[in-house]
């Protein structure tokens, strides 16, 4: 059972330069430019562990398997996302999946990477996103009640 | 019997769906569905702001030791407990570097362990998992579990057909059987175990199953 962390958060915030640093690949283009993600990368990481070396050792092992974590590079979100903004509400689908979420923050300064935002406010951003995706459960929990209910009346 | 099954998980679904929705309409913490419903069920619902989540705080070189004004303010918040601070941009230079360099350089910034490591560590806690181990002569294997995993659950882990026709797990804590070196002088030593269906599983144990199919 591998075990799958979604890497979220405002665009250009660092996502995609984190999951190649992560996933050792370039596989996910990290440019400047907002939106540069279309579909999730994933990324199958091996999870380091120095006691694995030592049993290896001890056991005289030809083999050495570590264990996995996936990483998944989801795409930009944008204030509206859940209503189909920027590239949104594709995206969030991709979110359901995954088991933890990982949320990208931008805190630092830097005249080069365009901010989406005028000025760097790590909690207004996350708190952006929290919206986004909480917006995104209300849409998808009145789906399913309404469907329950019609199931009621059939 | 199969349809009441079915028929059960779908009000609680329903459940969780409903006090998520006066949660969200309301303003209040989602936290109160993590205290009555397991992990598996909440994930079924497949809602996005339940999911364990942690934070990265992206920084330049200069703040990966000690942060900046950005992520005191963040971490004063939120706390630190999910948060970690990391440069996404640090960590690509020092993942193309091979070994040595790699050493010396996180030296010379003062990282003292990769973001890759440090966010490993994070997930694992988060999500409550566990690794336990295979070792023999072909291979030694690290499995990942959740938390409190019964024997029968994580030989299934390996092939199906473990869990289905479990036995026994021949069990070794990881200190002895380094003390040990091994499974022989953990065995004659006293320090093997014959674990039944019951056993929880602890982080590090070295198992060997035992299964009849």
């Amino acid at each position: 059972m591998s075990f799958k962390c979604g890497i979220v958060g405002l665009p250009n915030v660092g996502k995609s330069t984190l999951f190649n640093a992560l996933t050792n690949s370039s596989k996910a283009q990290a440019e400047n430019f907002p939106f540069c993600t279309i579909d999730p990368n994933i990324g199958v990481v091996p999870v380091p562990d120095d006691r694995l070396d030592q049993l290896v050792k001890i056991s005289n092992s030809k083999k050495k398997i570590n264990t996995t974590i996936s990483f998944v590079d989801i795409a930009g979100l944008v204030k509206g996302a859940s209503k189909g903004e920027g590239l949104g509400n594709k995206f969030l689908s991709h979110i359901r999946e995954v088991d933890s979420i990982i949320h990208m923050i931008r805190c630092f300064d830097s005249e080069d990477i365009q901010n989406v935002n005028p000025n760097v406010n790590p909690i207004r951003d996350l708190e952006i996103i929290e919206t986004e995706m909480m917006l995104a459960d209300l849409e998808s929990i009145q789906k399913r009640l309404d469907k329950k209910k019609q199931e009621k009346y059939r | 019997m199969i349809k009441k099954n079915k028929k059960n998980i779908d009000k609680e679904q329903l459940k969780i769906l409903e006090i998520a929705l006066d949660c969200i309409n309301n303003n209040k913490n989602l936290k109160i569905l993590a205290e009555q419903f397991n992990n598996k069920i909440l994930n079924q619902s497949a809602l996005l702001s339940i999911k364990p989540k942690i934070y990265v705080c992206n920084v330049d070189e200069k703040s990966i030791q000690n942060g900046n004004k950005y992520t005191e303010d963040f971490i004063n918040k939120f706390g630190d407990k999910n948060t970690l601070v990391v440069s996404a941009e640090i960590e690509n230079q020092i993942n193309q570097l091979e070994n040595d360099e790699k050493i010396n350089y996180m030296k010379m910034i003062g990282l003292k362990e990769t973001g890759l490591n440090m966010l490993i560590q994070k997930g694992y806690n988060v999500l409550e998992l566990e690794t336990f181990f295979t070792s023999g002569p072909e291979e030694t294997r690290a499995w990942t579990i959740q938390k409190n995993c019964l024997a029968p659950k994580a030989a299934g882990e390996i092939h199906t057909d473990f869990e289905k026709g479990f036995i026994r797990a021949e069990t070794i804590a990881y200190d002895d059987f380094i003390k040990n070196q091994g499974w022989l002088s953990s065995k004659t030593n006293g320090k093997m175990r014959l674990e039944g269906k019951d056993y929880i599983v602890k982080d590090g144990d070295i198992l060997n199953f035992r299964f009849n199919t």
